[in-house]
């Protein structure tokens, strides 16, 4: 199948998607990096304060997997809010696109790290720039309360590293409109024969349509969907959720144009089920108080172990940006010469660290 | 890890060495990566002034890049930012095709054009299967590797095609490049003007020369002989369309009297006015031109490129071995280029009325234009051995923002 090969060759497949092993294995190891990193920071930052009672310190209470999940959640639902506050409201994939990007990125970094409310803005705005959907920074800035144009700026270097540059987000909307548009052809062919009445499809097909297109921007972007199903699956499994009978119908009909693979038809429809259910099982934080709750418990509890070091992303930029000035314009023999020496030195220090994770913070902490 | 320490260590593992070319967006330096011995190209692209942040070129091609991996089509290997500059690293590619066809000294035998078309259509055709247009074809974007091989770079105007109704902007390509309907202001359009680029490139190598060299949108038009509404019925509903001077097409065989007779055959399909007809790359890659004799040339080595420059390296082992032979005409900045190099470079006359609004060009009088050609397309006008034919309209960055801010995104506000 020749949409298949093209959609194994997208980034998405090739470094975006896991089994749920895979994904939870990621996240504990990114968590567990995390942890060690702020007990490490924290120690620093109480060790430089006074010598004494450095091991005295009870370590930090830090975030799960799961409460770092939940944190997560709530950058994906800002990032739909400041969409709506927005005077031109980007359309619906370039926000899922913002939404992605956020969850792409915290499959490696921590929240712990950086709370999303550092990232969302600026994945936001990358999302529009990468879509082609061109608004001002000033003016984008100014639709946001309390965030500045270098907010937005600063961490687009660190966002892009962690999506590893893999800017491009395939989406499943424009499959359930074409599947939709598909579903309602062949019912006007069946209703031509047998004279139904085609209003009654047609406006089942349009109550599936906004119920499964509700599903894609809500529950399909909170859940891991996109890690785990392609495009297409996930616009299946949201009209199964919407009408189930319809979805049955189509892949019923598709299948009987692709006689004898009846192994695979087997196959996706159980897939499709499976998503299906991780669409249906999404609650929204907004319906649920005690969600809401929690999440604010979480929160707090991140207030207390969030990365000392890692609080200032601007002042970082700032720094590097410093750096290259002092720096000035590299050139001439000699200081070639030197630099190459200064890589050669570095790399052997590195080595010699045998730390595959490169030294510890010293680099950072001003 | 912290990303700091990340992107030290990857911008670590690689060593600069010379300037290769100054481009719009930053410079690109040759660099050796420590870590394979693997020569590279890397593009710095300097971010300090932009209130964006990352800029739109450098995304899109990132972007892009990133999705499109081929033998034809230049490999994006790595990015990493280092000291607040993004820098891109790319394969080394040794010259470009611009260079190989103003090189003199190079003969370019049949089987060789055919074997450089092949690969600009092949890099084509996967950009197109994956709903990519290029939109700035020409041959200096047109880069060849240390293995002959031909990839398409510069992906810089590219972008996603094939959502209904989407409008584009029609100020894409250098002009000399642009197809017929987007010289008449489309801003619906297709994979069709990707084809109708690789048509010039290949007359271009045919010809040794420009081939459609307009020195405005309507002049590039008229340059190849009016089309009819016949030959193009949806012609007259174009935004910029109006009725000039007909001037007859001059047959393509008495523009090319030693191509063959398949060649003449892709061509012309590759030509056709209207883009509903107009050949797909794909079709032109099963044209009976790439399967008739003689077959084409098998990239490694034996095609014909310029000669290697010599290197800050070797450059001692010249000073005992002092050229000889025919001085290569080539200008030595051209075929030392590895990357793309962009706009502003060549001083170009033309790009003042570029983008002029040729609206009222094209109303100050067809007839002037007409008239000055009598009836010979302006392809023919100077000579081969002539002056140095008119500098290269390219897409300057004054254009580029112009494209970036007004027409290209979306017309998401109302104006």
């Amino acid at each position: 199948m020749l949409e298949d090969d093209t959609y194994r060759a997208s980034s998405q497949y090739r470094h975006w998607s896991f089994t749920t092993a895979q994904l939870q294995e990621t996240r504990t190891k990114t968590n567990q990096f995390a942890v060690e990193r702020v007990q490490a920071a924290f120690q620093r930052v109480h060790s430089n304060g006074n010598h004494e009672n450095e091991n005295d310190k009870p370590p930090i209470d830090t975030l799960t997997v799961d409460e770092e999940l939940a944190i997560i959640r709530w950058g994906c639902g800002m990032i739909i809010k400041i969409a709506e506050t927005m005077e031109f409201p980007p359309p619906q994939h370039i926000i899922a696109t913002a939404i992605q990007y956020l969850r792409r990125f915290y499959l490696t970094n921590s929240p712990m790290t950086y709370h999303p409310k550092q990232i969302m803005v600026c994945a936001f705005y990358l999302a529009l720039k990468a879509e082609h959907w061109y608004v001002a920074i000033g003016k984008f800035v100014s639709q946001l309360s309390n965030v500045s144009e270098d907010d937005v700026r600063a961490p687009e270097f660190l966002l892009m590293q962690g999506l590893r540059f893999t800017l491009d987000v395939r989406h499943p909307m424009r499959g359930l409109e074409g599947g939709i548009a598909e579903i309602r052809a062949s019912a006007d062919q069946i209703n031509c024969l047998t004279g139904q009445n085609s209003e009654k499809i047609k406006k089942r097909c349009e109550a599936a349509y906004y119920n499964a297109r509700q599903l894609l921007k809500g529950a399909a972007q909170m859940t891991d969907a996109y890690f785990l199903y392609t495009p297409a699956q996930i616009w299946l499994a949201a009209l199964h959720v919407a009408d189930q009978e319809l979805a049955r119908d189509f892949i019923d009909t598709t299948f009987d144009r692709l006689a004898g693979h009846d192994d695979v038809k087997v196959r996706i429809q159980s897939t499709v089920e499976s998503c299906a259910q991780l669409l249906k099982d999404y609650k929204s934080p907004d319906d649920d108080k005690a969600v809401r709750q929690e999440l604010a418990r979480i929160n707090k509890k991140l207030k207390k172990c969030q990365d000392p070091e890692k609080t200032d992303i601007v002042g970082v930029a700032r720094a590097k940006a410093a750096e290259k000035r002092d720096n000035g314009i590299e050139g001439s023999d000699a200081e070639a010469e030197k630099k190459l020496k200064k890589r050669r030195l570095e790399k052997e220090r590195l080595e010699k660290d045998g730390d595959v994770f490169g030294p510890d913070l010293k680099n950072v902490s001003r | 890890m912290t990303e700091l320490d990340l992107s030290k260590k990857v911008a670590d593992r690689y060593l600069k060495r010379e300037v290769l070319g100054e481009g719009t967006y930053g410079v690109v330096y040759k660099a050796i990566d420590t870590k394979t011995g693997q020569v590279v190209a890397i593009k710095k692209i300097r971010i300090g002034k932009q209130k964006e942040g990352v800029n739109f070129t450098a995304l899109r091609e990132i972007k892009l890049l990133k999705e499109l991996k081929d033998p034809n089509i230049i490999e994006l290997i790595d990015a990493f930012p280092h000291k607040g500059n993004l820098h891109l690293v790319f394969e080394f590619m040794e010259t470009d095709l611009e260079a190989v066809i103003r090189d003199r000294n190079i003969f370019l035998s049949p089987a060789d054009i055919k074997s450089y078309l092949q690969m600009t259509l092949k890099g084509l055709a996967i950009c197109h299967k994956k709903w990519v247009l290029h939109r700035d074809m020409k041959p200096n974007n047109l880069l060849i590797g240390p293995n002959g091989q031909l990839k398409l770079a510069d992906f810089g105007l590219a972008r996603i095609f094939g959502s209904p109704d989407r409008r584009f902007t029609h100020q894409v390509f250098a002009r000399w490049y642009r197809a017929p309907e987007l010289l008449f202001g489309t801003k619906q359009y297709g994979p069709a003007v990707d084809v109708w680029a690789a048509a010039c490139i290949f007359a271009e190598l045919l010809l040794r020369r420009p081939f459609l060299q307009g020195s405005s949108d309507i002049d590039q038009l008229a340059a190849f002989g009016t089309p009819t509404a016949s030959q193009w019925p949806d012609m007259a509903y174009l935004p910029d369309y109006v009725e000039y001077q007909y001037v007859p097409a001059p047959p393509l065989r008495s523009l090319f009297p030693m191509a063959s007779d398949d060649a003449l055959d892709l061509l012309a399909k590759m030509f056709t006015y209207d883009p509903k007809i107009r050949i797909s790359v794909q079709q032109a890659l099963e044209h009976r031109y790439f399967s008739s004799a003689p077959l084409p040339t098998v990239p490694d080595k034996l095609l014909p490129r310029p000669a290697p420059k010599r290197e800050s390296l070797n450059s001692r082992t010249s000073d005992f071995n002092p050229p000889e032979g025919p001085t290569v005409l080539s200008p030595p900045r051209k075929s030392r280029r590895v990357m793309p190099e962009r706009e502003g470079f060549e001083g170009n006359a033309n790009q003042n009325d570029k983008f002029d609004d040729h609206v009222s060009e094209v109303r100050t009088g067809p007839g002037e234009h007409t008239s000055r050609n009598e009836q010979v397309p302006m392809s023919l006008d100077f000579s081969i051995f002539g002056a140095r034919p008119p500098n290269r309209p390219t897409i300057n960055s004054a254009d580029r923002t112009h494209l970036k801010r007004k027409l290209d995104l979306e017309f998401q506000h109302p104006e």
